[in-house]
């Protein structure tokens, strides 16, 4: 029995080495020059995001010491911007709409029914990954958003029960 | 900050955190579990005692008294129910279903708007940078939700309760170290404290309640007692969930686990090529107990040694039938069961991870991303 039929990630057999296809989620190598390039010359507004350019390592292809907040900002604007007409537009799709569930859940404002829209959409969404991405991409905290929701209807604004407020005054004990 | 009585005290406790040398206790010198010395050796006979660890505890009712006696302050502690609330639009806590939920069941609690609900928060840190020695520090910060907006989660507003000093992670036996904290809450649920208020000019009976705790994933089960490890890491879906374990990578896979939230009749149910193989769909999504239905649950786990040996002793049935490794200590709380939302899943945190995860597959990050050899041989691999 097979996890899930996947013709594109099985591994080529030759007779001396076993190759692995790059999957259809996975970008070119030009293509992740043209992200990395373009991450190098982005510019944001003051106090929206830390300086990411300087983030980008373009011998390495690499992007080095993100903090939380640089991930928060990556997942609520950049994630549809950056592989827009990179990806096929099916992956495109699931990845906006992952991106726009975090970025409505964010909100200072919370309208009730609103929420439980994002409560029916997330379910579709991450059956959308999970037609794409392959069994060991989904660990622990690519089930949880599916709950976020329902957290937020009991609990109200995420603001107040994250902990960005927290590792922030850690920094003020540690002094 | 002593003559201002925001004090604290300094707690004796095991090194092995199997106990707090305090109430009963506080006369002993040696750890009734491990037999280890309270005090250093060298110390004592003239000279002063010197503890192995220390907690130090700052006591919460003092810092809520102290608020009702500034006016800048006094006024704003009842805003969570003096502000004009729009129907459906939620903008604090206070308008969220768990807040009213609770109100509605303690209604002696919620006539005095005055009545402090809180939050908790903890979360481990070196204080000594990254690159340095391994150490971890816990501080517990309390919260308090009566207020605005602009000020509930501003820093000032934050109390620091408690700090628990490592070098190594409290872990499961974080419950010794609170047993102040929690005797302290259940004191200002049950009886209260005689407080003064300066915006009315008269003294009241001051109460307070812990609303729930913010937690990141790991601590998450420090906190709540349900391991966050394995097939049944997730707190909501309990037992049943369809997790299994990836041959190749060895790690629990959530991959198709989430198609029984769908409706009945969506298509993507009756799929049988995209998700796992040949499963054709038709469970319901998984029910969650209540705080009441939980509490009877963990009442029926007795309670565990804490300290060194904490980490070893399993409920029977651990990781197959359920994930519990201790009755939580805030199910000594009165009013815990009630609560609808007790443990909050950290969006920060998941929101990192999710990214981290699809970037680097997406990218392709050598030795980050998901897509690799180990993951091609997991989707062909034959049972």
């Amino acid at each position: 029995m097979l996890f899930c039929n996947r013709k594109n990630m099985e591994l080529v057999c030759d007779e001396s080495r076993v190759a692995k296809p790059r999957a259809s989620f996975v970008l070119e190598k030009n293509a992740q020059l043209l992200v990395y390039k373009w991450l190098k010359s982005l510019c944001f507004l003051d106090g929206h995001a830390s300086n990411i350019s300087k983030l980008v390592n373009m011998e390495e292809c690499r992007l080095y010491g993100k903090k939380s907040h640089d991930c928060h900002v990556f997942m609520q604007t950049l994630i549809p911007l950056t592989f827009r007409d990179l990806l096929s537009k099916g992956i495109w799709d699931a990845l906006t709409e992952i991106s726009h569930f975090f970025r409505d859940l964010c909100s200072g404002k919370l309208n009730v029914d609103h929420i439980e829209r994002l409560e029916t959409n997330i379910i579709e969404t991450l059956c959308k990954l999970e037609m794409i991405f392959p069994p060991s991409f989904f660990d622990s905290m690519e089930h949880l958003p599916i709950h976020l929701s329902f957290e937020a209807k009991l609990g109200g604004p995420v603001q107040y029960r994250w902990m960005y407020p927290f590792e922030r005054l850690d920094i003020t004990v540690a002094i | 900050m002593k003559p201002l009585s925001l004090g604290y005290q300094k707690i004796d406790m095991c090194p092995n955190f199997c106990m707090l040398y305090y109430l009963e206790n506080a006369e002993m010198t040696e750890c009734m579990t491990c037999g280890h010395s309270c005090y250093k050796s060298g110390t004592g006979k003239g000279k002063t005692l010197v503890a192995y660890k220390k907690l130090r505890y700052f006591p919460i009712t003092s810092r809520l008294q102290r608020l009702f006696m500034s006016p800048r302050t006094a006024e704003h502690m009842t805003w969570h129910q003096s502000h004009d609330a729009v129907d459906g639009v939620m903008v604090h806590p206070s308008e969220g279903e768990a807040w009213k939920h609770f109100n509605s069941v303690h209604s002696h609690f919620s006539a005095e708007s005055r009545n402090v609900h809180l939050g908790l928060c903890t979360d481990g840190f070196n204080p000594f940078g990254s690159f340095a020695a391994p150490y971890s520090c816990w501080p517990v910060i309390l919260m308090i939700y009566n207020l605005p907006p602009g000020m509930c989660m501003r820093s000032e507003f934050m109390f620091l309760s408690m700090v628990i000093l490592g070098p190594s992670n409290p872990g499961r036996n974080i419950d010794v170290c609170l047993r102040p904290l929690i005797d302290e809450l259940t004191q200002l649920w049950s009886s209260g404290a005689l407080t003064y208020d300066i915006s009315r000019k008269h003294n009241f009976v001051m109460r307070a309640a812990l609303m729930w705790t913010i937690n990141d994933f790991p601590t998450y089960e420090m906190l709540s007692g349900w391991s966050t490890h394995g097939k049944l890491a997730c707190s909501y879906c309990m037992e049943n969930n369809k997790a299994f374990t990836l041959r190749n990578r060895g790690k629990a896979s959530f991959f198709d686990c989430h198609r029984r939230f769908l409706p009945h009749n969506h298509r993507y149910r009756k799929n049988r090529k995209d998700f796992f193989m040949g499963r054709v769909e038709k469970d319901v999504a998984p029910s969650c107990l209540s705080g009441e239905e939980l509490h009877d649950v963990v009442l029926e786990y007795g309670d565990i040694v804490f300290g060194l040996q904490s980490g070893k002793q399993k409920f029977p049935g651990f990781g197959l039938t359920h994930n519990w490794v201790k009755r939580s200590i805030f199910w000594e709380l009165p009013y815990w069961k009630t609560n609808l939302l007790r443990h909050n899943l950290d969006v920060m945190h998941i929101e990192k991870n999710v990214f981290k995860n699809i970037f680097n597959t997406v990218m392709d990050v050598k030795g980050k991303t998901k897509d690799n050899i180990k993951a091609s041989l997991d989707v062909g691999v034959v049972l």
